[in-house]
């Protein structure tokens, strides 16, 4: 990776990135409801976006991609849905600046995205708690949300490694 | 270059899906009878008997959500948001089932009647 980068160049490539968790986001949103799968439950393919800046470019540009993607679920979907997607963002932005930096923790890339998705149900439903005030909720959406977890992971850890050289060399020539 | 997948990865599996069983397990300890909890704004406002409910019905806890009512059966059938999450959780009719509505704060949640925890013989 270069050592030092312009300004602009930051800028062009947060935009790039922010863009591609959007876009992102939008294709699962086109996903309909499946009968069986918590509502709402989407395999958090944008969460490749934040755990490749986190492994690849810095804790810094992770979580202002994830701040960036709460505010905008603000503006066009309201404060109930900006303070999921902040509070599933944050946990397992910082699980996956934790998990993926470290030299030490040699999970590999599916056990990493498990534990990203677990974090991110655990912030949803922790704020959806708050936010009704009804922590019926943990045992009523709690395991299915933790087994989707697993599959969802699998998802996220398996795209990450698919897509880490390509994105990688990328970031090496910006 | 990390690998793909560990041989911890297979802890990390086995700790979720032990942690989702310990989440299930307080919906297990109730028996049969299925009663539709539903909580406003936090407190629990009503409690309906799905098994003894005859004739289909609707209510609105609060202005423009409906909650629908049918034998063995709750859903939410109106709400004021976009997603309408709510609505696409649709017929709750099993214990442990949920329903929530965030921007109205409203909860509907299955429970078995606690009139008896445990038998043991």
């Amino acid at each position: 990776m270069n050592t030092k980068k312009s300004k602009t160049k930051t800028i062009a490539f947060l935009g790039i990135m922010g863009a591609l968790a959007l876009s992102l986001s939008f294709l699962e949103s086109l996903i309909p409801p499946l009968p069986g799968l918590p509502p709402g439950a989407k395999p958090g393919l944008s969460n490749v976006v934040t755990m490749f800046l986190a492994s690849s470019s810095g804790v810094g540009s992770a979580f202002a991609i994830t701040f960036f993607k709460a505010a905008f679920a603000g503006i066009t979907r309201g404060t109930t849905a900006m303070l999921m997607s902040a509070a599933g963002g944050l946990l397992s932005t910082l699980a996956a600046c934790i998990l993926l930096r470290s030299k030490k923790i040699k999970f590999g890339y599916i056990g990493i995205g498990i534990i990203c998705a677990v974090c991110h149900n655990i912030g949803q439903l922790t704020v959806a708690c708050i936010l009704s005030g009804t922590w019926a909720l943990i045992t009523g959406y709690g395991p299915l949300l933790m087994l989707f977890a697993v599959a969802t992971g699998f998802v996220t850890g398996t795209t990450l490694k698919l897509v880490l050289p390509a994105l990688d060399k990328i970031i090496n020539r910006i | 270059m990390r690998k793909l997948f560990r041989r911890t990865d297979i802890l990390i599996i086995a700790g979720v899906l032990l942690l989702s069983f310990l989440l299930f397990l307080p919906n297990l300890f109730n028996n049969n009878e299925l009663i539709a909890q539903i909580y406003v704004d936090g407190e629990k406002t009503e409690e309906i008997k799905l098994d003894a409910v005859d004739e289909a019905y609707t209510f609105s806890p609060k202005e423009n959500t409906v909650i629908s009512v049918k034998n063995g059966a709750i859903c939410f059938t109106k709400a004021t948001c976009r997603d309408e999450l709510c609505i696409n959780s649709g017929w709750l009719s099993s214990k442990g089932q949920t329903a929530a509505c965030l921007p109205e704060k409203i909860v509907i949640t299955i429970k078995g009647a606690d009139k008896t925890d445990m038998i043991t013989y």
